[in-house]
């Protein structure tokens, strides 16, 4: 393991010295982290509360009466914030937090605009404030998916259009950094900073279909400029955005499998580029493929349908990828500690540092993500979709992929990165070890049960506990598995916030970086061939334009109502929930 | 650039495996006839009654003859919050409505929303629609087991989105075939 040199080496064309950076780093970073723990806070503890709620066994033991949501007494406006608030706060800010200190160390840079990122840090958090006013107030109880025509006040559309600019902006102030970087030093970019990049030019694409809904519909709807949309259209707009988000959040943590893991392990990686190609494929085939989230909605063609099931199974491919190139790179560590490839060369598993919770979380992350991507797999398939569609098998398989693979790395992020934030070393890590397990054992639990209610035909985002509301026999052993995984996944949550605090007033004191691991690199391997057509951003932008354009442009013409108005207007009027 | 020769093959067997559950997928479509909704005309969602089979058949379970002389149940329902419209020939202690086919009908269903989105779940017979307003939903299967089956709205529809839910009960073939139709 080594740390990033701290010493002033920061390239001649910056004026600063390294340690100013250091320091400007941590306030700046530090904000977006703090930001985002403290949304997940309240976000990560509506979760529990819907599960006990949906659960009979739980209403049996308050004497019949269901449990409410803490602090909010409505589910539907609880699983708003649920869902708001985790996965589009906490995930936006953590990943631009992220990015800017991996650019930064890893290009030994500071970022090219840095007042500029403060600016874009208050513009979200400002965004963050409105949309937060509207769901607390109980004006925009639609969920994190807001469809139309379901009308949520102003605020909560204008603060998630602010959120969405802010990363437009962070996006710009990297790619600028990336650029002045690449002038100067003429060699292959660290694989961390490839992520980012790769992350970026596909979010930037991907958000201009929400943000096209937003602006060109519901805001303007909300606000009583126009009286009617276009439904179809607008989920189309929708979807174009929602299934590259899920990458957004996933890139980021493969970016810690492949960069950080290995240092954490004490190895090299199997392969550098292979990595760099699975983060291509991943940026260029997940736009292409949205429509598979519309399989059963009825303004869309059958041929259309099809081609993004089968392009569906083209995004698979880089995730394939990353398994076997972390599984070569983990085989490495095995071996190094003693594995003597036992079980088919499959023992290395069992010498891997199971006691280090950074690693913990990272391979609980891995564990869930393959029950996660298998499902996601069985979603894809339209014969099997029209059997699972919006039932809580749905639930079970995003929960063991955001709330598994990509939550738990981020926490394994975290750990290792709050220290530096801080310079206070972690507090008690055998309670954070204990939370990863906790966590990877409450979401397998939830997820299994979700996923077996939801093959029995239980539905998703539904309020089991309130009036009026049917419960079949068969799901109620599933539904109250699952309440027992939220009770596990509501004390990880606890031990994590623990920690947290802890480590912010009880850490022991750090006074120089060099006793802290920071795992991140400032190179690309000098062993490996890297093509330079990989880094020719200008190329994969256009492939991806040119995909989308193909996969997107059928679908919204043949939806399009060229009678009623275009797609801004249509003949649906909005209506509050 | 360097690709391990494990690597290779690994690809090689992820490439087929991804080729088979595709060729599933075809068979699914080709072989057993699973259809997914394909568009057909765009409706004003508040008008929908007025046309097509709301229209001419109205909400319920109809009858329908072939020019061959075999038959059909065309199932008609309109959903609007919180409740799915079904002609309204017999209601549950809950106030839901129920409807009746005999085991062993060819089914249709044609479904539309009036004001929002909402789902459309028969459990247990892969019949599942969004039903988008301004869009009409269709789809068929052979109800083949008797038995009472749930028909649940499964998108967010608003605050009594859980409450959206109705009964189709399959009669045995023996018993008599004509007292449950409308």
């Amino acid at each position: 393991m080594q740390a990033v040199k701290s010493t002033p080496d920061a390239p001649a064309s910056s004026s600063r010295n390294w340690t100013e950076i250091l320091t400007s780093e941590r306030v700046l970073i530090g904000a977006h982290i703090f930001v985002a723990m403290f949304a997940l806070s309240l976000g990560v503890l509506m979760g529990p509360f819907q599960a006990f709620r949906r659960s009979p066994g739980v209403t049996n033991l308050l004497g019949g009466q269901a449990i409410g949501m803490p602090i909010f007494s409505y589910y539907y406006q609880a699983l708003t914030l649920h869902g708001v608030l985790n996965a589009l706060v906490f995930t936006t800010f953590f990943i631009v937090g992220i990015s800017y200190f991996v650019t930064q160390r890893s290009l030994e840079r500071k970022l090219r605009f840095p007042m500029l990122a403060w600016w874009t840090f208050i513009l979200m958090t400002v965004g963050l404030c409105l949309a937060a006013y509207a769901i607390i107030s109980e004006q925009a109880n639609v969920l994190f998916t807001f469809y139309a025509p379901m009308l949520a006040h102003w605020t909560f559309y204008l603060g998630l259009v602010l959120v969405i600019v802010g990363t437009w902006i962070a996006s710009f102030n990297i790619f600028a950094t990336y650029l002045g970087w690449r002038e100067a030093e003429k060699r292959p970019v660290p694989l961390g900073v490839f992520a980012i990049l790769a992350n970026f030019v596909m979010w930037d694409v991907a958000s201009l279909g929400v943000a096209t809904e937003v602006l060109t519909m519901l805001l303007p709807m909300s606000l009583g400029i126009i009286q009617t949309t276009d439904v179809q259209v607008s989920r189309i707009f929708f979807w174009f955005f929602g299934h590259p988000l899920v990458y957004f959040w996933l890139i980021p943590a493969y970016m810690s499998w492949y960069t950080m893991l290995p240092k954490q392990l004490g190895v090299k990686l199997f392969s550098d580029g292979m990595g760099r190609v699975a983060f291509l494929m991943l940026t260029i085939f997940s736009i292409p493929i949205g429509v598979h989230h519309l399989f059963v909605d009825p303004g869309i063609s059958v041929l259309a349908k099809a081609f993004h099931s089968a392009l569906t199974m083209v995004v698979a491919v880089p995730s394939f990828l990353t398994a076997f190139n972390i599984a070569a790179t983990l085989e490495r560590s095995g071996r190094k500690r003693g594995s003597k490839g036992h079980w088919f060369g499959l023992d290395f598993f069992a010498f891997l540092p199971w006691d280090n919770p950074i690693v913990v979380s990272q391979l609980g992350g891995m564990l869930l993500f393959l029950a996660g991507g298998i499902t996601g797999i069985m979603n894809a398939s339209f014969t099997l979709n029209i059997a699972l569609h919006n039932t809580t098998w749905v639930v079970g398989h995003f929960h063991m992929t955001v709330a598994g693979a990509v939550f738990m790395t981020y926490m394994g992020i975290l750990y290792w990165l709050l220290p530096v934030l801080t310079h206070r070393k972690l507090w008690k890590p055998k309670l954070a070890l204990a939370q990863a397990y906790f966590w990877l054992f409450g979401m397998l639990l939830f997820g299994a049960a979700m996923g077996r209610a939801g093959m029995l035909g239980a539905v998703r985002r539904t309020d089991l506990g309130g009036t009026g509301a049917l419960i079949l026999p068969e799901w109620v052993s599933w539904l109250n598995i699952s309440a027992f995984g939220g009770l596990l996944l509501l004390i990880s949550a606890i031990l994590l916030y623990t920690v947290v605090i802890g480590t912010i007033f009880k850490g022991e004191k750090v006074t120089d970086e060099s006793e802290l691991d920071i795992p991140i690199s400032t190179s690309a391997p000098t062993d490996e061939k890297l093509p330079a057509i990989l880094e020719r951003w200008s190329l994969w932008l256009a492939v991806i334009i040119i995909s989308c354009i193909i996969m997107w442009a059928p679908v919204l013409l043949q939806a399009l109502d060229w009678v009623n108005g275009f797609w801004v207007r249509g003949l649906v009027p909005g209506v509050s929930p | 650039m360097h690709m391990d020769r494990y690597e290779r093959y690994w690809l090689i067997a992820v490439a087929i495996t991804l080729a088979v559950f595709f060729s599933a997928l075809v068979a699914g479509a080709v072989i057993y006839g699973v259809r997914l909704d394909d568009p057909t005309q765009i409706v004003n969602p508040a008008m929908v009654d007025q046309i097509g089979d709301f229209a001419t058949l109205g909400p319920g379970v109809h009858v329908i003859t072939r020019e061959d002389g075999t038959t059909y149940k065309k199932i008609v329902i309109l959903a609007q919050r919180w409740h799915f419209n079904a002609g309204g020939a017999e209601l549950d202690e809950n106030g839901k409505e129920i409807i009746h086919v005999t085991q062993g009908d060819e089914v249709q269903f044609v479904v539309a929303s009036r004001d929002v989105t909402h789902g459309f779940l028969v459990q247990e017979h892969n019949i599942n629609f969004e039903l988008v307003p301004g869009q009409i939903s269709s789809a068929k299967t052979i109800m083949n087991r008797p038995g009472q089956y749930a028909i649940v709205c499964h998108e967010y529809c608003g605050k009594e989105h859980q409450g959206m839910w109705m009964t189709i009960i399959v009669d045995p073939a023996s018993e008599s075939v004509s007292q449950n139709q409308e």
